[in-house]
């Protein structure tokens, strides 16, 4: 009789048990990741004087409005941060602590209206480190070409890729520090 | 020096007399005087013949030619009779326009088959010597250490884009000047530094010596030059070298008109580089390098690296022997022979290295050429091993081709080019023009090369026709992997900056039918069976890691789940089994059938954004169960941080516990 009851029980706890459910709860992303500044990262500690905060609308909608329909600019994220990204990012930070820096506040290297580094008074630096200048914006222009594309691709439009070029130009004039040279629009040199 | 004519007007003429003069003091003054280039205004001389002592004061002393004006020299000397020559040793200022006095010492001497001026400022010398009687005599020259500095204006002049920072000069020359000039001697330059205002030309430390004839007339100039470069640096552009002890250097060079033409050029640095060429300069450029003899790696580390470097191409190990010639014109690259021996080059960053590199190839613009080999004896593109292969090129009309398809073994298989032009004078984008097939190849060889964990299956494909560009190369057609008995189709493969930052790779992948199975066990999630199908869309990998990709993965027909499996889908989630007496339930059972499986993933910018088969309450379904006892698996999170799934994957794979931090 027991006997009976118990593999009653035992199979009323099957049956009762036959529904299983798993929950699985995935990591959840972050919900605002707070957007790293590509520029502040790679140039920071240059000088005393902070990167000015963000106060009003960013630049990249103002600019890509004019190209772009105002309902997908907002969507354009010039903040994309892979992990390869950050490593071009980590890459070009120990290229500007160690070569670039000075040669931004010498003038000898300026800014180019797309986006790029160009070497702007190749006079003013010794022959010994003329040659390791010229390396080191060759292969910042290359980082920079690299990581223009793949926010272009990662934003789903590789064809907004001048448009984000000169987008970062405007963000890296606006960043740089009183003394460096940059192209304006039309190609000539100022200094900030 | 010939035409010495010196004219005089009003002047008391010195008697050239060994002798008693009855005069104490003999003045003479010349309104001007011409000897040879040299002009000057008025010549005072005043000799006190008691005491033998001469002075002088020259003003207004010109050398057109050189563009020297308006110097003016004066000084005094002890004037002697000895061996029927006048000798006058002494001292002397010279000022030129507009810079500070200079002094110097000096002896002059005069007889009658030899005029001779002795020069010396500190550790420097100038020494003139000619021969008065001859017509067409030669003036010697020589100079001792002379300072390159001292002819700042005068370089500033013939060569205005220049800036002189240092360097001396010995020289022994011989001058002839009657209606054409011509200069022959020789000459060792130490030191010399320039910079040119552009910053485009610079040299430090260089050195050089050897013989020199320079002919001229108002026509023609003719150089011919026999000596070495000896050490320094030098900057062009953005080729640097830093120049051994001895490089040879043989010019001979003709200026007609507007350009220079090198009708020989050779450079010679032993056992490293040897080059000859011919080279124009000007209305239409054209070099033509006859010979190039280069011995690898020290022609790299001295003279290409530089060139190299700022394309990416620094870093490279290069052996063996390359030999060549080229020619360029006005509209570019005209014709080339490339033979390399035993050449072997590595990438240091792992990107291609190809191995004794043996044959020639021949190209010329437009016209055909005979048939060439090409071999290697292996060659890598990152990790894909090829093994031995032979090329036989020809150039037809202009466009180099392989002659018969090429087929090179790939990890047990192979890889074909069926056809393979290359026309190096086309636009950028259209020169190479090929296609691609592979197939056999082993993916037990492929995933043991990648470090992936082994399985078997075959890959097989072909790639109609290449499009590139802009550092982008698309491959039309496509790859099919044989594998997990089901295929895995890969296509719209498009590779860029394949050499380059951060190369990314993007394609298309569907997957049929695969035997679930064979492939839980390989990747060891524990064992779930059905057959896997979906597809991997708009993969986009970035050095090598994926960035971005749209993946709907599914088993329609069934199956059964292992115990070990459902564990791992629940690790992923953190570990989240319902405690208790469903636990306990559940580990008496080994398996768990399942009607359906369905998971997709969108990745975007690090978050994965997820769904399964159907919404079910708060979350989705990824399994759908079946029979006794039912198991189902609910996915919670639509927006699942990407790199955190991916770690505690790996760790469910390999059956540790991941630790969440």
């Amino acid at each position: 009789m027991r006997k009976i009851i118990l593999t009653g029980l035992a199979l009323a706890f099957t049956l009762l048990s036959a529904c299983v459910t798993i929950n699985v709860y995935f990591p959840a992303a972050a919900a605002e990741k707070a957007a790293e500044q590509f520029i502040g990262k790679v140039i920071e500690g240059a000088s005393d004087t902070p990167p000015p905060p963000e106060e009003k609308k960013p630049p990249q909608s103002s600019l890509l409005d004019f190209v772009i329909p105002a309902a997908h600019a907002a969507d354009a994220d010039l903040n994309i941060q892979t992990p390869v990204i950050r490593e071009i990012q980590s890459r070009m930070k120990q290229r500007f602590d160690s070569v670039l820096a000075k040669h931004f506040g010498s003038g000898a290297v300026g800014l180019t209206k797309d986006g790029l580094l160009a070497v702007r008074d190749a006079a003013s630096v010794s022959l010994a480190e003329r040659v390791a200048v010229n390396q080191a914006v060759a292969d910042d222009n290359r980082d920079r070409a690299a990581v223009y594309r793949e926010i272009a691709v990662a934003n789903g439009h590789p064809d907004w890729e001048s448009q984000i070029r000169s987008t970062f130009a405007k963000q890296w004039v606006e960043q740089a520090r009183p003394g460096w040279y940059y192209q304006d629009a039309a190609g000539a040199w100022k200094r900030k | 020096m010939t035409g010495k004519i010196v004219r005089t007007s009003c002047a008391l003429v010195l008697a050239s007399a060994a002798g008693f003069v009855a005069a104490r003091t003999v003045r003479v003054h010349l309104d001007s005087m011409s000897l040879g280039p040299l002009t000057s205004g008025t010549v005072e001389l005043m000799l006190d013949a008691d005491s033998g002592r001469l002075n002088f004061d020259v003003g207004g002393l010109d050398w057109q030619k050189l563009g020297l004006a308006g110097m003016h020299l004066s000084g005094d000397c002890m004037l002697a009779h000895r061996d029927s020559a006048w000798r006058c040793v002494g001292s002397a200022h010279f000022v030129m326009v507009g810079k500070a006095k200079v002094a110097v010492v000096f002896s002059a001497t005069l007889g009658a088959n030899l005029l001779a001026l002795d020069v010396h400022r500190g550790d420097t010398t100038l020494a003139l010597a000619t021969d008065p009687a001859a017509s067409f005599a030669p003036l010697h020259l020589r100079l001792d250490a002379l300072p390159l500095r001292w002819f700042e204006d005068l370089l500033a002049t013939q060569l205005p884009g220049l800036i002189l920072n240092d360097g001396r000069l010995d020289t022994k020359l011989e001058l002839r000047s009657s209606d054409k000039v011509a200069v022959n001697g020789e000459y060792t330059l130490h030191d010399l530094a320039f910079d040119s205002r552009d910053g485009v030309l610079a040299g430090a430390k260089l050195g050089a010596g050897g013989k020199i004839t320079i002919s001229a007339d108002s026509k023609i100039t003719k150089v011919h030059h026999e000596g070495a470069l000896r050490g320094g640096e030098l900057l062009l552009g953005s080729f640097y070298v830093a120049l051994p002890e001895r490089v040879v250097l043989g010019v001979d060079a003709m200026q007609e008109g507007v350009g220079w033409r090198f009708d020989r050029l050779t450079l010679d640095d032993p056992g490293v580089l040897r080059a000859e060429a011919k080279l124009h300069l000007g209305a239409k450029p054209a070099v033509q390098i006859d010979t190039v003899d280069a011995v690898f790696p020290v022609a790299y580390e001295r003279y290409a690296k530089s060139l190299l470097a700022p394309r990416g191409l620094g870093e490279l190990e290069i052996r063996g022997r390359l030999r060549g010639n080229v020619d360029w014109t006005a509209n570019g690259l005209s014709a080339f022979i490339v033979r390399p021996q035993n050449l072997s080059v590595k990438d240091k960053a792992g990107r291609f290295a190809i191995d004794d590199l043996n044959g020639a190839l021949d190209w010329r613009r437009d016209v055909s050429r005979p048939a060439t080999k090409l071999s290697w004896h292996s060659a890598e593109l990152y990790r894909l091993a090829l093994g031995p292969a032979e090329f036989d090129w020809r150039t037809n009309a202009g466009a180099l081709q392989l002659i018969t398809p090429l087929s090179v073994p790939l990890f047990g298989g192979a890889i074909e080019l069926p056809r393979f032009t290359w026309q190096p004078d086309a636009a950028s984008g259209s020169r190479i023009d090929t296609a691609l097939a592979v197939h056999g190849v082993e993916l037990a060889t492929v995933t043991r090369a990648l470090g992936w964990p082994e399985f078997g299956g075959t890959l097989g494909g072909a790639v109609p026709q290449i499009h590139y560009g802009g550092d982008r190369i698309k491959f039309d057609g496509g790859l099919s992997l044989a594998v997990f008995d089901g295929t895995i189709d890969v296509t719209n493969v498009v590779f860029e900056r394949p050499f380059g930052v951060a190369p990314s790779l993007a394609a298309d992948i569907a997957l049929t039918n695969l035997d679930l199975q064979r492939l839980t066990s390989t990747f060891d999630f524990g064992e779930i069976t059905g057959r896997l199908s979906g597809k991997v869309a708009s993969l986009r990998l970035v050095d090598w890691s994926p960035v971005a990709f749209d993946a709907e993965l599914h088993a329609f027909n069934g199956g059964r789940l292992s115990q070990r499996a459902v564990n791992g889908l629940s690790s992923v989630g953190g570990g989240g089994f319902a405690a208790g007496l469903q636990t306990r339930i559940l580990r008496i059972f080994d398996t768990f059938g399942y009607s359906r499986l369905g998971v997709s993933c969108r990745l975007a910018n690090n978050v994965c954004h997820m769904s399964g088969l159907a919404p079910s309450g708060n979350g989705y379904a990824i399994v759908e169960g079946r029979g006794l006892p039912r198991i189902s698996v609910i996915g919670h999170q639509q927006h699942v941080d990407w790199p955190t799934l991916v770690e505690r994957l790996k760790a469910a794979t390999s059956g540790t516990t991941p630790v969440i931090q």
